[in-house]
């Protein structure tokens, strides 16, 4: 290849709109768009021509929209629920990562055990914090609850507000009013019981 | 008084000091504010304009949702003390144009069928209002959305030609838009010589026209090699990390 | 009407933990003592096109303070006084939670506020505002312009307000048959600014008192006081925000705190009007 050459292939960063070869030359690949005889950049980028399979890509530097997608385990509270179904606000990810604003999801009651549920509050309640599993990534979001990893892992007591704390037996026990209740929790629940080992968590 | 008032000197520069075809002093940051998703501020001489994008986002109310798109909504604004006399914070109808006309002019770059269901916003706020600022907010919002790391078609440039003293000028400022006798802002996208914004408030012929569209062109692209200037150092510092 | 607001419960309470673990030892998330503030800085004549102005970044937190000045006819009680108002707006670009509009109760509350630690003690000396007196006075506009909030909007907005109207020129006025003239060519006298005042901020948490809270820190707050004091070391105006309570104990406190950072924001807002304002 001539110097000129390598020089118009070498990584470089990209704005949008800016040409970055003929359609000929490299093939169309993510980041990327053509129009006007040119393959463009989509994005704001660092443009990279894979001279091997002839494609060229503009991997993005600007911090990109975090959107959930299908499959993705997320956090959302419950916002609503009715005898058939849970409406959740998502807002991260399953490491506590927000995404960009919040998004409405439905889980139907189809969906919240493998086995038979009348209705969704058999597993959750109002404001609890989940982890769901993404079925259907257009808003309003399809979730699922049927995965061992899924389930409540925050919850307030229906009738105090307390939060429950997971017993070792596996109950969701109020410390402040000594109600018990029932969730699918997930395994890895915030709140865990400690024997004697002073006050409760979240008490005054 | 329009046109009336003398606005090119003898040496045919203007009150200014600028030559007819000579932009105001530009100044472009990338990225001024935390919060939003993208951001940038404009200067155009004394017109200093910030952009913010959010998004995209889940939309309320909820029928606005288009099933194949995102949509945008934009809003065009001026503080109180952008202005010689302060002007009220409730939106005037000059406003509430503009925010149409700027949206308009962004909606044909923006890759909106990717995000379905979903709603980018533009926030544009006019600090200091010197002439163009409508011209200067769109260009404002277009380093905004590329901030955000917004697929788009291209960036957005606009800048407003003027006719005063039957000259045309590139790039006006206040004076020149209250005592001139034409004020044309154009936006376009830079590759491609589009034009996604065109407002004409006085009379050309259609000679001037040719002639004022041709001078719009010279500054955006000016204005294009500053926006990519000012992209490049915001994220050449991340381009070594990589 | 003002509701209660309606947050998502747990993911607050979920965060206090950490955050209450931290404060048993002294320490905030970031790293800050109790009484600690964020890096400071003010920015004078960011907007040359108003009267005066000023750029406050409190760590991540913007606001910008632009002053306008009019001729309006005075109220009927204060005939020969000049009129001092004072607008916040919360801008949509500075939070995703901001939405366009008139001001919220969030907003107006903050103009207020700024705008009674102003008033009480005659910050701005309006009986200096009258230019016939009885018909024309002078209208001071400050107007609020938060651009980033990460929480403690009013200390930083008081610090902006503060700067802005200090360093404030007003226009010639040029009476002519009782009817006055701005010859806004030409800004001759600066605001009449008789004491200067900051806002400091307490926010408690569970029995902890701290300063300068983050918005992080905002969301899980019981409740907040605002205690404006005085270049001479008054408190010339008090609010208490928040759904929480304080002890009569805790206001003390409180008090102190902010008689302690009060003296630090004002060397702060000397150190940014030094030299620039006679």
């Amino acid at each position: 290849m001539s110097g000129e050459t390598v020089k118009r292939f070498a990584s470089r960063l990209v704005t949008p709109g800016e040409p970055l070869c003929a359609p000929e030359e490299f093939m169309p690949g993510p980041g990327t768009y053509v129009d006007g005889g040119h393959v463009r950049a989509a994005q704001l980028g660092i443009a990279s021509y894979d001279l091997k399979t002839r494609i060229v890509t503009v991997k993005p530097l600007a911090s990109q929209p975090r959107i959930p997608k299908t499959g993705d385990v997320v956090l959302g509270v419950v916002v609503n629920i009715r005898d058939e179904l849970a409406t959740l606000k998502i807002v991260a990810d399953d490491k506590g990562e927000n995404y960009s604003g919040t998004y409405t999801g439905i889980l139907h009651v189809s969906q919240v055990s493998t086995r038979y549920v009348k209705v969704v509050e058999e597993a959750v309640k109002m404001g609890d914090l989940m982890k769901v599993k993404i079925l259907r990534d257009s808003v309003p979001y399809q979730l699922t609850l049927k995965d061992a990893r899924l389930g409540v892992v925050a919850a307030a007591c229906s009738n105090c507000g307390g939060l429950l704390v997971k017993t070792s037996s596996g109950q969701l026990k109020c410390p402040r009013c000594g109600s018990v209740e029932r969730r699918k929790t997930a395994p890895d629940y915030m709140f865990v019981e400690r024997r004697r080992r002073g006050r409760g968590s979240g008490r005054k | 008084m329009k046109g009336k008032t003398k606005l090119i000197k003898k040496d045919g520069t203007r009150l200014d000091g600028r030559k007819p075809d000579e932009l105001r002093p530009v100044r472009m940051e990338v990225g001024v504010l935390k919060n939003a998703d993208g951001s940038a501020l404009v200067e155009m001489g004394r017109t200093k304009v910030i952009a913010a994008v959010y998004g995209p986002r889940e939309i309320h109310p909820k029928h606005l949702t288009l099933p194949d798109r995102a949509i945008l909504r934009c809003r065009y604004h001026m503080a109180p003390f952008s202005t010689t006399d302060r002007k009220s914070p409730a939106p005037s109808r000059r406003e509430i144009e503009l925010s149409k006309v700027i949206r308009e002019g962004l909606e044909s770059v923006v890759f909106t069928e990717l995000y379905p269901r979903t709603t980018i916003d533009v926030f544009i706020e006019v600090l200091q209002a010197d002439g163009g600022t409508r011209t200067a907010g769109i260009t404002a919002a277009s380093l905004a959305l590329a901030d955000a790391g917004i697929p788009m078609k291209d960036l957005v440039a606009g800048v407003a030609v003027g006719k005063v003293n039957g000259i045309l000028v590139l790039d006006i400022n206040e004076v020149e838009d209250e005592y001139g006798e034409a004020d044309m802002p154009v936006a376009m996208m830079p590759s491609f010589g589009e034009i996604t914004l065109l407002q004409l408030n006085g009379v050309l012929t259609p000679e001037e026209f040719e002639e004022a569209l041709k001078l719009a062109e010279k500054g955006i692209r000016q204005l294009y090699e500053h926006q990519k200037e000012a992209l490049r150092k915001k994220y050449s510092l991340q381009k070594e990390e990589v | 009407m003002s509701l209660t607001p309606s947050t998502f419960p747990i993911i607050p309470l979920v965060k206090k933990k950490s955050v209450m673990a931290l404060l048993e030892k002294g320490k905030r998330l970031d790293g800050r003592s109790l009484n600690e503030y964020r890096p400071l800085s003010i920015e004078l004549g960011y907007i040359p096109k108003a009267e005066g102005s000023a750029l406050v970044r409190l760590g991540n937190t913007v606001v910008l303070v632009g002053i306008k000045t009019g001729i309006g006819s005075p109220f009927p009680d204060t005939p020969d006084e000049g009129i001092l108002l004072v607008n916040a707006e919360f801008l949509p670009l500075a939070s995703p939670s901001f939405e366009p509009g008139p001001p919220d109760e969030n907003a107006t509350e903050l103009a207020r506020v700024v705008d009674r630690s102003l008033r009480e003690i005659r910050a701005v000396d309006l009986s200096k505002l009258a230019i016939i007196p009885g018909k024309k006075v002078w209208e001071i506009w400050v107007d609020i312009y938060v651009l980033d909030h990460d929480g403690n909007l009013l200390d930083a907005s008081m610090l902006a307000a503060m700067a802005a109207l200090s360093s404030a020129k007003m226009p010639e006025a040029v009476v002519e048959d009782e009817e006055v003239k701005l010859n806004r060519e030409k800004l001759k006298d600066p605001v009449p600014v008789k004491h200067r005042v900051v806002i400091v901020t307490v926010g408690k948490v569970d029995g902890h008192l701290i300063v300068d809270p983050t918005l992080e820190e905002e969301s899980l707050l019981d409740a907040r006081l605002a205690i404006a004091v005085s270049d001479d070391g008054r408190i010339v105006g008090m609010q208490k925000m928040g759904m929480g309570t304080f002890t009569a104990d805790e206001v003390r406190q409180a008090i102190e705190m902010a008689m302690e950072s009060s003296k630090m924001l004002h060397q702060e807002l000397d150190k940014a009007l030094k030299g620039k304002v006679k």
